[in-house]
């Protein structure tokens, strides 16, 4: 069992949202409006808000989980269940996970740079910087970075809602009726892809032993989810009312697209802006990630954070470079948000059985 | 760590340089077609050291229009780029038999390029519109169309120019794009009429003052002006003079609101369109007893009457036409239900299609005298 953190290393409890909210939103957001809206049609905003209960629900039930023993974190809460040899297993599958999370951000959003940037700048030079800029502030940062990083970045990039309401001025709301036509099986499916843009709210998980105030973590964390569905649910809705339905049908960055209509006096082409401002959006996510891996790293093999981290970077890097096409990418993204699906939206529910039939088990034999 | 940064900022300068001087902008592109190739132009703006600027036109033809690109770069020292590509002409021919959403296709495709770029038809070729040496006082014709047709879109009847509209109404079901047609007067490009497409291809142009209606029933019309011939009995009333055929009536500062509802689908989609609009008299061709709250409604009727009249005439040249600029198939498929309209099918429902007319006109003031 891993030891409680001690005060120096530990948050206060109202950064939670700020680390739940910027883990969901990440690389999601800029493309998720045409993932949904093929399966759900002009109802996908509906299948975000469904996602986004679900979402609530969950919290609530790994706050309850994390709540019912000494065990608090994922980690130990495996071994606890499983024993020795299935709970490595167990955690390995959830390093995996986070290593696929972290390695799909990162090729996605070197990709999109690329596409609307740099064309002529090779891929795996993209993953490396951002790479390494992981590597360098978790070396020197830990957890009170992860968590700074999410609560700046949060107010340096929130202002670009503001801006979504510009194309607003070429939006025909018609596109949005009639409501509720998606059959419900559309709609289920429509959830499902909402999943990977969703993903995040499991570092709840990992992060909770690191909170000063346990109590107040569970509201924090759901002001957060909150808050992430609603701009999901506002970026899908303006891009189903900006688009005609086969233009979303074939537009890869529906909000990035958006964006392109922007204009200022003083900035004519406003993605470019964006763009880079994404690296704010999506360096909590690398950071987060990054550091859950290196938390699993240390729980499977005993090494300290700071080996963990540069064998974790090098592999997510190794992973990174094989890929070189969309196709390839958006499979392998595909991949990490069913993976993630199952992982976040579904097995927190038997995690919690499990936990307390293994308390109840061990109450009764005493 | 502090080298780190150093490498960070140095690095940051490799990815390729664009010297000012070295570039040229791309501002304006034309298209023409010639046998099966493409025939293309563009007007590349450059800027020397001494602070002026030129421009210049270099034309190449090839298969595809990045094709074309490089045809061009082979003509110039400087390099190109189109970041800053205004507008985008194409010949009247070309868009007629080939249809230009592949040429769309391809500058939607290129992240260089913005949303917002105008997009026209020329007639009788977009290479004598790029040519035209009369461009104002604007350095290039690039900057000259831009600001024609940004001008004629904000205050005139012109509607739904730009990259992003082209593409919206090609992709939507049961709405065809519009875009201006450029024309040549001694020379010099103006806008005169307005292209209508079905689909991609080019069918049939209205006259601006056609396209008024066009714009007030595809979404709200705000500013601008409009001419209104009524026929004389029509205001008797008013007049002073008995003698004469028509009245002219011009007004200004157009407000409309307008409401199409699909009343019934079968046997054939059956369509209500409701128009308020509020103006003020600008200008009559003769004289008139002075107006007020008690005779001003002889005039609003009047007004409506030939509206009516006109929109009429217009809905029935644009299913001659077999085209829908103003998205009855748009309001039609998203109104019924379990619905997955395809353009075929609307094409044929749409030349069935009834529309009643209902436009309503309040004359909010007439000018500084009754």
């Amino acid at each position: 069992m891993m030891k409680t953190p001690n005060e120096r290393l530990s948050i206060n409890a109202y950064l939670v949202f700020f680390l739940v909210h910027t883990a969901q939103i990440g690389l999601g957001i800029v493309g998720v409006q045409r993932v949904i809206f093929v399966e759900a049609r002009q109802d996908a905003w509906i299948a975000v808000l469904l996602s986004g209960l679900w979402i609530h629900l969950v919290v609530f039930v790994i706050c309850q989980t994390l709540k019912l023993s000494e065990h608090d974190n994922i980690f130990s809460l495996h071994t606890f269940v499983y024993g020795r040899v299935f709970g490595w297993i167990a955690n390995a599958a959830v390093v995996v996970y986070f290593l696929m999370a972290y390695t799909s951000i990162l090729l996605g959003y070197v990709e999109m740079a690329l596409t609307w940037m740099y064309p002529d700048f090779p891929l795996w030079g993209g993953a490396l910087i951002l790479v390494i800029l992981t590597v360098y502030a978790l070396y020197g940062g830990g957890f009170r970075l992860v968590a700074g990083v999410s609560f700046l970045t949060f107010f340096m990039a929130i202002w670009v809602v503001v801006v979504v309401f510009q194309p607003l001025k070429y939006a025909e709301w018609i596109h949005l009726l009639p409501i509720f036509e998606a059959t419900p099986k559309q709609m289920m499916n429509g959830v499902l892809k909402t999943s990977y843009t969703m993903l995040g709210f499991e570092v709840l998980y990992i992060i909770y032993p690191f909170v000063k105030e346990k109590e107040r973590v569970h509201r924090y964390a759901q002001i957060g989810v909150m808050l992430t569905t609603f701009l999901v649910a506002a970026v899908t809705v303006i891009a189903i009312a900006f688009f005609s339905p086969k233009q979303l049908d074939v537009t890869i960055w529906a909000s990035l697209s958006m964006f392109t209509i922007v204009k200022f006096s003083f900035i004519e082409r406003f993605e470019y802006i964006v763009i880079p401002l994404w690296l704010l959006v999506i360096l909590p996510n690398l950071l987060m990630f990054m550091w859950a891996m290196t938390r699993g790293g240390k729980a499977l093999f005993r090494i300290k954070q700071k080996y963990g981290l540069f064998l974790f970077a090098c592999l997510s890097f190794a992973v990174a470079i094989i890929f070189e096409k969309r196709a390839t990418i958006n499979e392998f993204i595909d991949q990490v948000g069913w993976y993630g699906f199952w992982l976040s939206f579904v097995y927190p529910f038997f995690l919690y059985v499990f936990v307390r039939m293994k308390t109840w088990a061990k109450g009764s034999t005493k | 760590m502090k080298w780190f940064i150093v490498v960070m900022l140095l690095l940051s300068g490799c990815v390729s340089p664009r010297v000012l001087e070295r570039q040229g902008i791309i501002t304006a592109a034309g298209f023409d077609k010639k046998g099966k190739m493409y025939e293309g132009g563009s007007v590349m703006l450059s800027f020397q050291t001494t602070g002026s600027s030129m421009s210049e036109v270099i034309e190449a033809t090839n298969k595809t229009s990045k094709g074309l690109r490089q045809d061009l770069e082979a003509q110039t020292s400087h390099d190109l780029g189109s970041g800053q590509i205004r507008a985008v002409v194409y010949g009247k021919e070309l868009a007629e038999e080939d249809g230009i959403f592949g040429l769309t296709d391809t500058l939607q495709r290129d992240a260089n390029i913005g949303s917002l770029v105008y997009l026209a038809i020329a007639e009788p070729s977009a290479k004598q519109v790029i040519k035209s040496k009369k461009h104002e006082d604007t350095p290039d014709i690039g900057t000259y169309l831009y600001r024609l047709i940004e001008k004629n879109l904000r205050s005139e009847s012109l509607l739904a120019a730009t990259l992003h509209e082209f593409i919206h109404s090609y992709y939507d079901v049961g709405k065809d794009p519009v875009l201006p047609c450029l024309s040549l007067r001694d020379g010099k490009p103006i806008i005169e009429k307005v292209a209508l497409f079905r689909g991609d291809k080019f069918v049939g142009t209205v006259r601006l003052d056609e396209s008024f209606y066009i714009k007030m029933l595809a979404s709200e019309y705000n500013t601008g002006l409009k001419n209104i011939t009524v026929p004389r009995d029509d205001v008797a009333p008013l007049l002073i003079k008995k003698k004469g055929k028509k009245v002219n009536i011009v007004f200004n500062e157009i407000r409309t609101k307008r409401k199409i509802k699909l009343i019934s689908q079968k046997p054939a989609p059956h369509f209500r369109v409701t128009v308020k609009l509020q103006t003020e008299i600008l200008e009559m061709s003769e004289k008139i007893k002075p107006i007020m709250q008690a005779n001003i409604h002889v005039l609003e009727r009047a007004i409506e009457k030939q509206m009516k009249k006109e929109i009429e005439q217009l809905l029935s040249k644009l299913k001659a036409y077999n085209t829908d600029p103003i998205g009855f198939g748009q309001i039609y498929d998203h109104s019924v239900r379990r619905l997955q309209l395809t353009d075929k099918q609307w094409y044929k429902l749409y030349n069935n299609a009834k529309i009643d007319v209902d436009v309503s006109v309040s004359i909010l003031r007439t000018g500084t005298i009754d």
